[in-house]
């Protein structure tokens, strides 16, 4: 596979002056500076091959977004190295930002006051496109977010999650190999949420873009990442497969039963821990180990009509990570 | 360059789109520059009641003065100050961040971005003026002074973006330094009047340091004869040359030291 992203000790420290409060302190501030450092990103390694959709995850003030504003060319490291698709981001050579792009989901680039299409085309212009292709580019990915009609309205007239949609095409125009999306989601309803993800893996799929994603949404990095990285202040604690972390640290499944008949409380009690229970219904949870095994023995002895295991599961996993730290 | 003015043709044309407060703007621009100039019109009328010449110049050359001032700051006006301003609050909220990702100098996206139409006005009212001095017959038929003049006004221009540029940088470090531009625009309105009229140091300082002189006085000299051209073409030139890479380098230190808004 090859390297298409590759950090060696990445370092980010901000240096901001501490305001005392009140008055004579801050007449005082004007002459002693008293200045606070803080790292935001320390000692990050990545490698990250072509194609891959990783996940970054992690606390507010983890240093996800600073790690993608370096990745970027945005920010300037205090130490350390970087190469983006054969570049050093911080150069920021043309030929680099013609290959990637960053979307922050809360900071716009289209203008305001004038339809997303007068946007693309100042955006052609600006990377140098071929008009006729980019105009294709744009219907293409317009008519898959299915904002074809509102190509011509007013952003200051769209709904947050239309807006966000421009924003993509906006973002995607140029075709980058390399895409940075910083809470791409966020405030956005579930529908507009689900549409943008299903966009993004599939974009993702058919043009072999590698996409590193933070967000606040477990779902969207569920959904979306085959691999993640749990950044918590300011250094990597945790990169595999999501499917590793879900083995790894996944040491309870949640089964949802329906039967034909009622049974008896104490008959699913002795399998494992009851968190709902009524008549028909109930909801188990057992030790992730002895799942199936249960399971087996809950067809056996009970009158099973249907079953399931819950589907957020993945989602607690990691937000329990995050709470009590990962070791 | 090709590729530049392509890009600046587009910010023209969305500036002009998305210009809702056009009108509103305009009718404000129009009515600031006459009291602007009627204002310096009386000034210069007081002074010029009790002499015939104020170092050296007459009456209707300091009203050409005037007007080639109206025409630079409108120029200005037009085409990048209205960008240059709003660069504090793009520090200030992060929005540059988008900027510095484009495969084209953030400087010049940053500047160009804006276009302001309703500063027409300015530049028409300093056409206004050169039309009316020269009915008078004082300025010289003589092509080369005429070129040469306008040379002088393309550096002032220069000069006077860069030193917008430059202000405006400080605010990668200093963040709440918006009124920077109020600061600006008060050094800026005293080269309307000839700047010769300082001495000493401070007569050095407006020529060649905060060089202000060049965004009418220096033209206007060399347009009435008053110096040899040559030697302030070159050092126009060579001014306006050091103030651009200057603040060229400047903005690239800025964005070093840019620590963007967290989001």
């Amino acid at each position: 596979m090859e390297t298409i992203i590759r950090t060696k000790n990445l370092n980010k420290t901000y240096r901001t002056f501490q305001r005392q409060p009140g008055l004579w302190n801050s007449l005082k501030n004007l002459v002693i500076r008293h200045y606070n450092y803080k790292t935001a990103v320390s000692g990050i390694d990545l490698e990250i091959n072509k194609g891959e959709f990783v996940g970054f995850l992690g606390p507010n003030g983890a240093g996800k977004t600073t790690t993608l504003k370096m990745l970027s060319g945005i920010l300037y490291p205090t130490e350390g190295q970087a190469e983006v698709a054969g570049y050093v981001p911080w150069r920021r050579q043309a030929a680099f930002q013609k290959q990637m792009s960053i979307i922050m989901g809360q900071k716009n680039q289209l203008w305001f006051d004038l339809p997303a299409a007068d946007s693309f085309n100042l955006l052609t212009d600006i990377y140098d496109l071929d008009p006729g292709q980019a105009a294709g580019t744009v219907k293409e990915l317009a008519s898959l977010l299915g904002v074809t009609e509102y190509l011509n309205v007013q952003v200051r007239r769209l709904s947050l999650g239309e807006r966000m949609k421009m924003e993509l095409i906006a973002a995607l125009i140029h075709r980058p190999k390399v895409l940075f999306l910083d809470e791409p989601t966020i405030g956005l309803d579930v529908v507009s949420q689900k549409s943008i993800r299903d966009f993004l893996k599939r974009y993702n799929r058919e043009e072999k873009v590698t996409i590193l994603l933070t967000s606040h949404y477990m779902e969207d990095i569920v959904a979306l990442c085959q691999r993640v990285i749990i950044i918590d202040q300011g250094s990597i604690k945790y990169d595999s497969s999501l499917s590793d972390l879900l083995a790894k640290y996944q040491t309870e499944r949640t089964i949802r039963l329906n039967f034909d008949r009622p049974v008896q409380r104490s008959a699913l009690a002795k399998l494992g821990q009851l968190s709902e229970f009524k008549d028909e219904e109930a909801v188990l949870i057992v030790p992730a180990d002895k799942s199936l095994e249960i399971v087996k023995k809950l067809l056996e002895e009970t009158p099973i009509k249907d079953f399931s295991f819950q589907s957020a599961e993945a989602d607690e996993v990691i937000r329990r990570l995050l709470v009590s730290g990962i070791k | 360059m090709k590729y530049y003015f392509r890009v600046w043709k587009r910010f023209f044309v969305n500036a002009v789109s998305a210009g809702a407060a056009f009108r509103a703007n305009f009718i404000i621009n129009v009515v600031v520059s006459f009291a602007w100039i009627a204002m310096s019109f009386a000034l210069v009328n007081i002074v010029f009641s009790n002499t015939g010449l104020v170092a050296g110049w007459t009456k209707l050359e300091v009203f050409a003065v005037f007007g080639i001032f109206e025409i630079v700051d409108g120029l200005i006006s037009l085409f990048v100050w209205s960008g240059i301003v709003q660069i504090p609050q793009l520090i200030r909220d992060g929005s540059i961040d988008y900027l510095v990702t484009k495969p084209i100098n953030s400087q010049f996206q940053a500047a160009f971005k804006q276009f302001e139409p309703s500063a027409i006005s300015t530049f028409a009212t300093g056409l206004g003026i050169m039309i009316y001095v020269s009915s008078f017959r004082i300025i010289p038929i003589n092509l080369e002074k005429e070129l040469a003049a306008l040379f002088l006004v393309i550096c002032g221009i220069v000069i006077y973006y860069s030193l917008a540029m430059m202000a405006v940088t400080l605010n990668f470090w200093f963040i709440r330094l918006e009124n920077i531009t109020a600061l600006l625009t008060m050094s800026v309105v005293t080269a309307r009047y000839p700047l010769n009229v300082f001495k000493g140091v401070l007569e050095k300082f407006v020529f060649f340091v905060l060089p202000l002189a060049f965004f009418a006085t220096v033209p206007a000299m060399v347009l009435f004869g008053k110096v040899p051209a040559l030697p302030w073409l070159i050092i126009g030139l060579f001014l306006s040359l050091i103030f651009i890479i200057i603040s060229w380098f400047f903005w690239q230190f800025g964005l070093r030291s840019y620590s963007s808004a967290s989001s």
